[in-house]
């Protein structure tokens, strides 16, 4: 059994969650239990203190995070599985991987983040509505592995912002 | 019936009385050992009225001398005058060059050993000499014994290096709070944690080491976002371009010791002294008259300046972060006294920066905060949350780096693997752990091995091992490990293959007990029967508080262990006073658990209602 990491917090299992009300309830957490708080306590204690604060910040960093957290989400109903992706979409893929190739200025390639950046706007949107309003894990999973992708080609096109910026 | 009072867990409510805790910075050249006074951190002087005490230990077969008196043994006898073993720490032979030091350095078994007049020393015993020194002189001038110390580290020491640390104070009989990293250190001294919100870098630029650390505050909570550094740079490298600078086109005999260390000190001071002057003349050595000015030593350093502006891009780059969301930097470490230093990091953030507290006194003084605070002599709302400053990986196929715990991940963390073998009846399984952020084994800094001992024996892939690998908050690694398809645990044995282990601490500790700490076993037995007396004293608390978590069994079991400690604490057994002490804590885990779940439970609680109220 997946353990409910949206429990830990005491919040409902959304994929809009309340990232508010989520970073507070992780530091009354620790606040509560860290073991900087149980420096004197037995060694019982000690060793408790350790691992609540441990799955706390494990459970933190998966809902912090909005890929991960929506395949908790998934993982809670269904096990997990990697769908392969559809085929307009991996076309899709080769003709973003080739425009950020052949990139060559500054203003171009800003106006190409944005781009990247409003897919996946939209991407989330249509997420939250698969996990929160039509429970359709099956689409939410789809739409992970797109968002996959298309956070790791956002964090290329900055590398590539950043060295043309220095040149 | 009545009201019952419930108590946080780890609060503690005992009769308070003021435990003395102090702060060590154990630094390269120097160390400073802090205590907070009436309410007020400061550093202990020695009697001397010194502060800052060399990081330095001189042995003889006749004397061991530690600070100032050590330092004065430099030039006459430069082998068995050990400093900067702060480099050395948690290093093997492979990891260093010997060339680079004037100490004669050979194999010592994974580590490093030191040859002295007084046989060979290891980098944990020399700076447990120091910790040791530091604690007596704390102990003199406070008048009491100290219960904890909390220790700073660079932020970009690796696990091996933390470990090292550790070790070195349990040698020199010191109960560790906790490991915290120089920069956050230096940021509690600041009192950022009272004052204001916001994100500050720490800019740390010591004698050996580079830190770049990025804090956020809010809310009571101070947290480590992001770090990044260089372990080999620092006031030492600037110095060194000063020796060569002044050495080109003379004919210096560097083969002689007594002469290269002489050179060391000139450019130390050169250096020094350019932070007040615009040029220095260097006359002191023979056959060299030169004059160093403020300009070319800049230009001189300019790429080692430079060197810690990018470091500052790559932390920002970290934590997602660009200049002006900075709220403010403090500069930490002698070696930001340098101007040019200054200069370059006001103009990249564009603003002043905080440099009002002594840089050679900060990490000491904010040290001494953690320290009070840890003891529970203050109790403000403030927590600290600290990061792992290097990806932990493991070797896979092809020397190829598996990342199991990437960089910055907020301490505690923990995260699972699982194993099987690869042979029919495999019972062993070597696992290999690298710290860094490279992909190959062989660019990344290898933590040791781990060997897992005892799994049954099984077809080829039918063993299911889970080996967890924890990070605890002092940043310190251990490795658990289990087979699931027997559920076998405690058998599995996990030993790593660096360091040392408890039992070669304590044979150090024994050896090292001086005269006036004599007497090592009824030490060690007074030592071991406070310890039964504070755990009696915090579960008899726990029960008063929380006892309607137990049923009735439970609540006898918890008395009859405690009886049995307290009979036993009233004789001079100290084997079964241990044993006892375990059993109890054994009987307590249930309890433990409970309490903390109910803490939990009543921190969500209470918050729901807060935002209700909103």
């Amino acid at each position: 059994m997946t353990r409910n990491f949206f429990e830990t917090f005491n919040l409902p299992v959304l994929f809009n969650i309340d990232i508010d009300m989520l970073n507070h309830q992780y530091r009354t957490l620790q606040k509560t239990i860290h073991p900087d708080r149980f420096v004197n306590a037995t060694d019982a204690e000690k060793k408790q203190s350790l691992q609540k604060s441990t799955e706390i910040n494990d459970a933190y960093q998966v809902l912090k995070d909005p890929i991960k957290r929506a395949s908790h989400i998934i993982s809670l109903h269904q096990v997990v599985k990697e769908n392969a992706l559809p085929s307009d979409f991996l076309m899709q893929q080769m003709e973003w991987e080739e425009e950020l190739e052949t990139i060559n200025n500054l203003e171009k390639i800003q106006l190409f983040s944005d781009k990247i950046e409003d897919e996946k706007k939209i991407l989330m949107e249509l997420l939250a509505m698969d996990l929160d309003e039509k429970k359709d894990w099956e689409s939410g999973t789809n739409i992970i592995g797109k968002l996959k992708f298309i956070t790791n080609l956002f964090l290329r096109i900055q590398q590539k912002k950043l060295s043309m910026d220095k040149s | 019936m009545a009201l019952l009072q419930i108590s946080e867990p780890g609060k503690s409510t005992l009769p308070h009385e003021h435990r003395h805790a102090v702060g060590i910075d154990l630094g390269t050249t120097n160390s400073l050992i802090a205590s907070v006074i009436s309410g007020q951190a400061s550093i202990i002087q020695d009697e001397d009225n010194v502060k800052i005490i060399p990081s330095i230990v001189h042995y003889t077969d006749k004397e061991l001398l530690i600070g100032e008196s050590a330092k004065k043994r430099q030039l006459d006898d430069p082998k068995n005058t050990i400093s900067s073993v702060k480099r050395l720490m948690g290093k093997s032979l492979s990891d260093v060059n010997p060339k680079d030091f004037v100490i004669e350095l050979e194999d010592g078994d994974g580590t490093i050993g030191i040859r002295t007049n007084d046989g060979l020393k290891s980098p944990v015993e020399i700076s447990a000499e120091i910790l040791r020194h530091l604690r007596l002189l704390a102990e003199k001038r406070l008048g009491h014994e100290i219960k904890g110390a909390v220790i700073t580290v660079p932020a970009y020491f690796d696990d091996a290096q933390r470990q090292a640390t550790k070790d070195a104070a349990k040698v020199a009989n010191i109960n560790v709070l906790r490991l915290i990293n120089e920069p956050t250190a230096a940021a509690l001294a600041y009192g950022l944690d009272k004052k204001v919100e916001g994100n500050f870098v720490i800019y740390d630029l010591g004698g050996g080491t580079f830190d770049i650390s990025i804090l956020r505050l809010d809310k009571g909570l101070f947290e480590v976002i992001a770090t990044h550094g260089d372990s080999s740079l620092g006031g030492d490298d600037f110095d060194q371009l000063i020796e060569q600078w002044i050495i080109n086109d003379a004919n210096i005999p560097m083969e002689d010791v007594k002469i290269r260390q002489r050179l060391k000190e000139v450019a130390r001071k050169t250096k020094e002294s350019l932070t007040t002057k615009s040029k220095v003349v260097i006359d002191e050595l023979e056959g060299i008259n030169k004059e160093l000015s403020k300009e070319v030593f800049a230009s001189l350093s300019a790429h080692l300046t430079e060197k810690t502006i990018s470091c500052i891009k790559l932390a920002l780059h970290d934590a997602n972060l660009t200049t002006d969301q900075i709220t403010g930097v403090v500069m930490v470490g002698g070696s930001t006294r340098m101007p040019n230093i200054q200069e370059a990091v006001k103009k990249f953030f564009g603003m002043p920066l905080l440099n009002n507290i002594n840089p050679d006194e900060v990490v000491a003084l904010g040290a001494a905060e953690q320290a009070n605070m840890l003891v529970g002599n203050t109790n403000h709302d403030l927590l600290l949350l600290d990061v792992t400053p290097l990806s932990l990986g493991i070797e896979t196929m092809g020397e190829i780096v598996e990342r199991i715990i990437p960089r910055n991940s907020t301490l505690p963390v923990a995260l699972a693997q699982e194993f099987t073998t690869y042979q029919d009846g495999q019972t062993g399984m070597v696992i290999h752990v690298v710290q860094g952020e490279r992909d190959l084994v062989k660019d990344c800094r290898s933590l040791g091995k781990f060997t897992l001992k005892g799994i049954p024996p099984m077809v080829a892939g039918a063993a299911k091992i889970r080996v967890t690998f924890q990070v605890d908050a002092d940043g310190l690694l251990s490795v658990s490990a289990k087979e699931l398809s027997t559920g076998i645990e405690s058998s599995i044995e996990v030993k790593p293959s660096y360091g040392i282990d408890d039992k070669q601490i304590k044979e150090m500790l024994a050896s090292s007990f001086s005269s006036a700490e004599s007497d090592k076993e009824n030490r060690a037995l007074a030592e071991v029967k406070v310890e039964g007396k504070q755990i009696i004293a915090m579960i008899q608390e726990a029960l008063n508080a929380d006892k309607a978590l137990l049923n009735k069994n439970e609540i006898d079991l918890i008395y009859e262990s405690i009886n049995e400690l307290t009979k036993m604490l009233e004789q001079e057994d100290r084997n079964q006073i241990e044993q006892k002490i375990t059993h109890l804590n054994e009987v307590t885990a249930d309890f433990a658990e409970r309490r903390m779940d109910h803490s939990i439970n009543k921190a969500l609680a209470g918050k729901k209602i807060d935002k209700l109220e909103l």
